[in-house]
């Protein structure tokens, strides 16, 4: 036993001394054969130790060290005749990854937002700039990173500064697909040339993916989260190359670290565990080490792996039955380990997890310094459980039918939901290649089929290929598709989809509130990658067909030299999803920005504005962080049935009104209030509840009064809008953002609203100057007066009253629409006092921003376009 | 009709690559697999090293002579790493003539006495 262990110890030092010689060939030639020689080697050493003859041995190692010798000059020789110095650079792996690194970077930066976006991105920028705290679960990772980035990048705006991290991470996660190509194809031979070729179109194709290309140019966490999956895959293949070596545990470890890490930023890094698991273990089964103790230790460390990433899930998902299991599965990891005699990985890899989610600290600290977004208050370890619980938003099983709250009543998932489900996801992947084509019709245009139908063949060309070439990695990145693509489908369980379905949904509310796309971005990238490898399997097959010996030698010889071009294939998402994805032309690059800032400046010195959330939210916040009218107030609806951000009203302090902001108000412009906006008490928010009144209740604040009549309903957003109201008269001007829309509460107060710009005014302290009112295209009178100077002297349009506005995205659809009606409002108001003039300039800009009017859908006819006269003013 | 590299240029060979295309003239082999056929053929005469066996393959795969293969289907499984190699159509004729050279020798030889005679095909005829 004991000669049989110091036998593999011998063999084991052997080989490496023949390593380390094997060191004396050139790099090229060390890529193609060093481990192939290095087995040989070992295998042949195995044999003569059996023999167990000193002469024998000795023998074996002149001869093995004159075979060096011997063929050294002819290797050094072909590589200085056949490679210089540089040819050797180009044909590195590294210098592939920087290329590739820089090329995607480079498209990126070309086409990066200006500034602040819509959804998510302004939110993020606000939490960046004040280290504050986004929506649950907080991403403290991106918040981190994101700010230290944009402290330290000396140009562009701070938007900007943050939008180009998202854009280095993405062009990362594009170098790191190379890698994993690159690898993957040299498995089992030299890759080569061929092999980098096709790695950079692997990367190219994912990287220009429509969702990637339009989540890589603007803020977001997603691209992190991309970078994240894509190096720990990197790594798994790493770890497969030094297996049985202590390197292949410091890569677990590495892989554990960036796993834990990216819980701070965003799940989805998560869905490559079990694909890297699946991965070692067919590698650990199809190839297993030839010593019994190493093939131990490698299946604990596998078990261990596998169960302390589910630990991250579960603590990711804050689920209880799922944490119980995983930490189970810790234990016999460990237990595992240690019977394999190894103590120290077990320990190291439960200090790196802990090390990577100790960023979930951020929330707490920061939490009590009461930043500027502070969503969730995580200052306490019960509401920082809840942050990372996502308890804020009401939970969806998988087997829940969506349209309906979770719980004992919901009816249950349906087939024909699932359908749906399963056809949005379709329409997404139809989207990925040619997003450009008719950006109209984003439900499965036929001018697009082509090229999804092509790179859909191609995806599984690559699969096939893979599949021969380097079965492990095959498993690997289907197991991640699946994960990513069809298994998000099954436990997301979104609505039907925003632009699909509505024959079966009619109502708008029964759809997602928008396109959920980029939730499958990482799927899109592997197929890019298959994809990828489908061109090689596609040159080699036409470069087969035109070697067979029936070929004629002259189109041939040409065919020959021109079948490369195949890889050409690689750029067509590039150029057919650039028109679509690009974020840096076009009125839609500062949209969201003028849109934020039109909203704020519609609000006089110290107003308070009700919001909708979201888009009409999240960059008015962005620029607030920034320090542009930081005295608005900024009430969110939906947060307001939260009990900490009722608090966090209460507690903001008053923000000084700066005139350069607004010369407009300069004048006018009152003292600061004194705070807080609403005196409630801790113990009275938290017994707020939501209430159908019991009586009839008369509602009085200033010249208001009102009876709200028994059985009204208010939930805690107009209880809180009640208090506000009534708490600020005289003190405040408070507006409701026209996009927040108005529920039964904010109708019954329609008899003091009066429209200012984007923004209905809640008249309190006084009744409106009625000499200024008009009526209005929805409801309340508009303010003409104000309004005109809003529209034609305040407002920005970032470029709007240039393009067709049929053809900008849905989003800025939205927001044209809304800029539209303050317009009609106004063409309707100079229509009725006979100023036909004004009444065309509005209405012209009106139709210009809104195409369908004077009859917007789900709006009714505004009165004055049944006159007759209305038909010559419309252009 | 393009024929290909004509044989006769690549000749002779090396000894170790024509033991190295006479090991894979019946299967593919792996590396070890190929040292091991050389030395019990040659009844230990000729042992090849790693390095020789390797720079060996080298040139021969770049040349066309051999390429390597996905490995027999059952031995693939058991082992990932391994790369296999297997003559092309190339290295088969390259190989025959080779052979047919030797052949050849051979005959000159015994024509001349210096060995005894032997028992293969006439020149020009294989």
């Amino acid at each position: 036993m004991t000669d049989r262990v110091s036998e593999t110890t011998a063999a084991g030092v052997a080989k490496r001394i023949y390593g380390v010689m094997l060191r004396l060939y050139p790099r090229s030639y060390r890529r193609r054969y060093a481990q192939q020689m290095i087995d040989t080697f070992g295998e042949a050493q195995e044999a003569h130790l059996l023999r167990r003859s000193f002469a024998g041995t000795a023998r074996f190692w002149i001869r093995e060290a004159f075979g060096i010798a011997g063929t050294l000059p002819r290797e050094w020789w072909r590589a200085v005749r056949h490679r210089t110095i540089v040819g050797n650079l180009i044909a590195s792996r590294l210098f592939g990854t920087v290329a590739v690194f820089i090329g995607v970077l480079g498209v990126y930066v070309a086409t990066l937002a200006p500034t602040v976006t819509f959804w998510d991105a302004g939110e993020f920028l606000a939490a960046s700039r004040s280290l504050g705290i986004p929506h649950p679960p907080g991403t403290p990772l991106f918040t981190l990173l994101s700010s230290v980035w944009a402290r330290i990048v000396p140009f562009g705006e701070y938007a900007f500064r943050v939008n180009l991290l998202t854009a280095v991470f993405g062009a990362a996660a594009a170098a790191a697909v190379y890698t994993i190509v690159s690898k993957a194809l040299s498995h089992r031979s030299d890759g080569g040339f061929t092999a980098s070729v096709t790695a950079a179109a692997a990367a190219m194709l994912s990287a220009s993916a429509f969702t990637v290309w339009q989540n890589a140019n603007e803020t977001e966490v997603y691209m992190i989260a991309a970078f994240a999956v894509m190096v720990i895959a990197a790594l798994a293949l790493r770890w497969r190359h030094h297996r049985g070596t202590p390197k292949a545990q410091w890569i677990l470890l590495g892989q554990l670290y960036l796993g834990a890490l990216s819980i701070g930023n965003h799940l989805l890094a998560l869905l490559i565990g079990p694909a890297v698991v699946v991965f070692m273990v067919h590698v650990a089964r199809t190839n297993p080490l030839p010593a019994l103790e190493d093939r131990r230790h490698e299946w604990s460390a596998i078990a261990l792996f596998g169960s302390i990433w589910v630990l991250l899930i579960a603590v990711g998902l804050g689920n209880g039955t799922l944490l119980t299991l995983a930490a189970m599965g810790v234990l016999s990891g460990t237990a595992l380990s240690f019977r394999a005699g190894d103590h120290r990985f077990p320990m190291a890899a439960a200090a790196v997890t802990a090390v990577g989610v100790s960023t979930y600290v951020f929330l707490y600290i920061r939490a009590g310094l009461q930043p500027f977004l502070n969503e969730g208050d995580p200052s306490t370890w019960e509401s920082l459980l809840a942050v990372i619980r996502r308890e804020q938003y009401p939970p969806r099983l998988p087997t829940d039918n969506p349209l309906f709250e979770s719980g004992p009543m919901n009816p249950g998932r349906t087939l024909q939901l699932l359908w749906l489900q399963t056809l949005n996801y379709l329409q997404y992947f139809d989207w990925q290649w040619a997003a450009g084509v008719r950006t109209d019709q984003p439900a499965f245009a036929v001018l697009r089929l082509p090229f999804t139908l092509a790179f859909t063949a191609l995806g599984f060309a690559g699969a096939r290929m893979l599949h021969d070439r380097d079965r492990s990695v095959f498993w690997l990145l289907v197991t991640l598709f699946v994960i990513t693509g069809p298994g998000l489908v099954l436990y997301m369980n979104f609505r039907p989809g925003f632009s699909i379905g509505y024959d079966l949904y009619p109502a708008f509310a029964d759809h997602e509130v928008r396109e959920r796309d980029y939730f499958f971005l990482v799927s899109f990238q592997v197929w890019g990658m298959l994809a990828g490898i489908g061109i090689l399997a596609v040159y080699q097959r036409i470069r087969c067909w035109f070697e067979r010996p029936t070929a004629s030698a002259g189109g041939g010889r040409w065919a020959l030299r021109t079948i490369p071009a195949v890889f050409g294939l690689a750029v067509v998402p590039l150029i057919m999803n650039a028109p679509a994805a690009d974020r840096a032309r076009g009125p839609t690059a500062e949209l969201a920005r003028d849109w934020a800032y039109d909203l704020l400046q519609t609000v006089e010195p110290y107003g308070v504005l009700f919001t909708g959330g979201d888009n009409d939210t999240f960059p008015l916040w962005a620029l607030q962080a920034e320090g542009f009218r930081p005295d608005v107030t900024v009430v969110v609806l939906p947060l307001s049935n939260t009990d900490w951000f009722i608090r966090q009203l209460r507690d903001k302090p008053v923000e000084s009104f700066d005139p350069e902001d607004a010369p407009w108000y300069a004048s006018a412009a009152p003292e600061a209030p004194p705070p807080p906006v609403h005196s409630w008490s801790d113990q009275e928010i938290a017994a707020l509840r939501p209430m159908a009144l019991p009586s009839d209740f008369r509602f009085r604040a200033g010249v208001i009064d009102e009876v709200l009549p028994r059985g009204t309903p208010l939930f805690i957003q107009d209880l809180l809008a009640l208090r506000l109201i009534q708490e600020n008269v005289g003190r405040r001007p408070v507006y409701l953002s026209m996009s927040a829309g108005t529920n039964d509460l904010w109708q019954r107060l329609g008899d003091s609203l009066v429209q200012e710009g984007l923004a209905f005014r809640l008249y309190a302290r006084e009744h409106p100057d009625s000499a200024r009112l008009a009526p209005g295209v929805l409801g309340p009178p508009v303010d003409v007066e104000r309004t005109d100077t809003l529209l034609w002297d305040v407002y920005r349009y970032a470029g709007l009253f240039d393009v067709d506005t049929l053809e900008v995205d849905p989003t800025s659809r939205n927001v044209t629409r809304n800029l539209s009606l303050p317009y009609l409002a106004l063409a309707q108001a100079y229509f009725l006092e006979g100023d036909d003039e004004r009444a065309r300039l509005n209405l012209a800009r009106a139709k210009h921003l809104e195409p369908t009017l004077p009859t917007p859908p789900g709006l009714s006819t505004p009165p004055f376009a049944d006159s007759p006269r209305v038909t010559e003013l419309i252009p | 009709m393009s024929q290909g590299p004509s044989v006769t240029t690549l000749l002779p060979l090396s000894p170790p690559v024509f033991h190295i295309l006479l090991a894979l003239a019946d299967r593919q082999r792996h590396g070890y697999a190929i040292l091991k056929e050389v030395e019990a053929r040659s009844g230990g005469q000729v042992v090849l090293s790693t390095g020789t066996l390797y720079s060996a393959i080298r040139r021969l795969v770049d040349g066309g002579l051999i390429r390597e293969s996905a490995g027999p289907a059952g031995e693939r499984a058991t082992d990932e790493r391994r790369r296999y190699y297997a003559l092309t159509s190339l290295g088969r004729r390259v190989a025959r003539a080779e052979a047919k050279r030797l052949a050849d020798l051979l005959h000159e030889a015994a024509r001349k006495r210096l060995i005894g005679p032997i028992a293969l095909d006439a020149p020009g005829r294989a």
